[in-house]
């Protein structure tokens, strides 16, 4: 508990630090925030142009996928706000040869390195995905019932353990590849998947996201619990998440028992 | 013209000394056309359609995976490289060097580019067309798509290069970086065929160069109907020629005036 609670603070204390190295290039900043709503908005014009000049998705509406679009934007934002500088922090460490300063430390590592996650360039994608998710809630007149927000923290909160898991997963394959700057882009064309509602996939392709990697839960179950179809999948959704933040954790502790010192 | 050679050959070296970097593609490609594929299946089936806007299922799903290699054919460093050299007060050394920062970061983007084709290009194709066999593809509109992104890659260079003199305001361009690659990624044609676009933003999009970086190379490699004339091959590449001439006078301009203004510092 008291691991936590430190690693807590060391995240606030990141994230202060964050805002102020931010704050410096407060031009570049801003032109950044206006870029990212302006570039998140792409997706749901982008959704718009194919309902308009064909029939879709499968069971969806056009306002239906502008609040999957509107969620997806909020939990892009989310992710990078939390965790986005994880990936070039745990690659900048390992190339120069820091991150054996972190094996030092009295917390665990990879609590040290999702500490240093916080990237307020995330605050774009979010603004923007409350803005669309809003526009979408008034166009689709959705009622909130008893389950709806509960429902939606689990899943928020699981959404957030998976991702945690894949970005434990990518530092496991820094640590032990060290130079592969584009292992980012191939876990971002995975997670890509869930970009898209899970039912236009096929079968085999829709268990593995909603069992063994749970993209799922990120934004189709959350945008299917507002529009209240929820199916049983999301039980095993919501375990497959705590599945595989476990098997980060093994991974991680695997690499780094294998791990020898580089950088310079 | 033997520095601009030398530097593209150094380059080179630099940039082959990672190929793992470069073969981690051969992973990345399949999973972007396995997307594709599903999306698009899915819209067509649904839909009950052979063609949207022109374009046949197979046209589609490779439009995306032509505008990946588009990429692997244009893409450079060149504006974060420049702002770096603000930052890093390197810029001192480069102004040194007997070639000029436009000639030495264009033989940058060259070799980078080389590399690109050799190690992500043909074997991506190879990989690309197992998996979805791209029928509509003729050797002419092959080269004819080689001969647009060609001239599409020094249109890229030309504008990451008036991004970079950015950096001589700014310090930090990353924003204004973002926001070339998001208008070039949506005006250009990369997220979506132009064709979907409303009447209007269409005929925004002909008055500027974007759509000359990925759209029109696209509908080269894809054998789009709409181009299969020599004459509509012609105008591409007049037009891409004008669009890099006047960006090349621009570029040569803001050089000259940010140049005055410079101070190398750095740490």
């Amino acid at each position: 508990m008291q691991t936590v609670a430190g690693l807590l603070r060391l995240y606030v204390y990141h994230m202060k630090m964050g805002i102020s190295s931010a704050m410096i290039y407060r031009a570049d900043f801003i032109t950044g925030v206006f870029v990212s709503i302006f570039v998140s908005g792409i997706g749901p014009f982008v959704q718009f142009l194919y309902f308009t000049h064909s029939r879709g998705y499968p069971e969806w509406t056009l306002n239906q996928i502008l609040l999957f679009q509107g969620l997806l934007l909020l939990w892009f934002g989310l992710r990078d706000l939390l965790f986005g500088q994880v990936r070039n922090t745990v690659m900048d460490m390992v190339w120069k040869g820091d991150f054996d300063r972190l094996l030092l430390k009295p917390y665990p590592t990879v609590g040290l390195l999702l500490c240093s996650g916080f990237q307020l360039h995330g605050i774009g994608s979010c603004i923007a995905g409350v803005l669309v998710t809003v526009l979408a809630f008034h166009r689709l007149d959705v009622s909130i019932n008893l389950w709806t927000v509960p429902l939606l923290i689990v899943a928020l909160i699981c959404g957030v353990v998976l991702f945690m898991a894949i970005t434990i997963f990518y530092c496991s394959i820094v640590i032990m590849l060290i130079q592969i700057s584009r292992i980012s882009e191939l876990f971002d064309r995975i997670t890509d998947f869930a970009n898209y509602p899970v039912n236009i996939y096929p079968l085999a392709l829709r268990v593995v996201m909603i069992v063994f990697l749970p993209f799922a839960v990120w934004t189709y179950y959350p945008t299917q619990i507002l529009l209240d179809r929820l199916d049983y999948g999301i039980w095993f959704a919501l375990a497959g998440c705590v599945g595989v933040f476990y098997l980060s954790i093994k991974v991680w502790y695997l690499c780094l028992k294998m791990y020898t010192s580089a950088g310079g | 013209m033997r520095i601009f050679l030398k530097s593209i050959h150094i380059a080179l070296k630099v940039n082959l000394a990672y190929p793992r970097d470069y073969l981690i593609s051969l992973v990345i490609h399949p999973f972007i056309l396995i997307l594709n594929i599903h999306l698009f299946t899915s819209i067509y089936a649904y839909s009950e359609v052979s063609h949207i806007k022109g374009y046949s299922l197979s046209q589609m799903i490779w439009y995306y995976g032509a505008t990946t290699f588009v990429w692997i054919f244009i893409f450079n460093f060149t504006d974060r490289r420049m702002s770096n050299y603000i930052l890093t007060g390197e810029l001192g050394l480069r102004l040194l060097r007997p070639v000029s920062l436009f000639q030495y970061e264009m033989a940058n983007a060259i070799a980078l580019r080389i590399v690109g084709i050799l190690f992500e290009f043909i074997p991506g194709m190879v990989i690309y067309s197992l998996i979805y066999s791209p029928n509509f593809l003729t050797i002419a509109s092959l080269l004819k798509f080689f001969a647009v992104v060609a001239l599409a890659f020094v249109l890229n260079y030309v504008l990451n290069f008036i991004i970079g003199v950015t950096a001589f305001i700014t310090q930090n361009n990353a924003g204004f970086k973002r926001l070339l690659g998001a208008v070039t990624t949506l005006l250009g044609g990369a997220m979506i065929p132009l064709d979907f676009f409303p009447g209007w933003l269409q005929t925004v999009c002909d008055y500027l160069p974007f759509k000359y970086l990925f759209y029109e190379p696209v509908r080269f490699f894809i054998n789009h109907g709409d181009i299969s004339t020599a004459e509509a091959f012609y105008r591409v590449i007049f037009i891409d020629i004008a669009w890099i001439a006047a960006l090349y006078i621009i570029a040569k301009i803001a050089w000259k005036l940010m140049l005055k203004n410079v101070v190398v510092a750095g740490g």
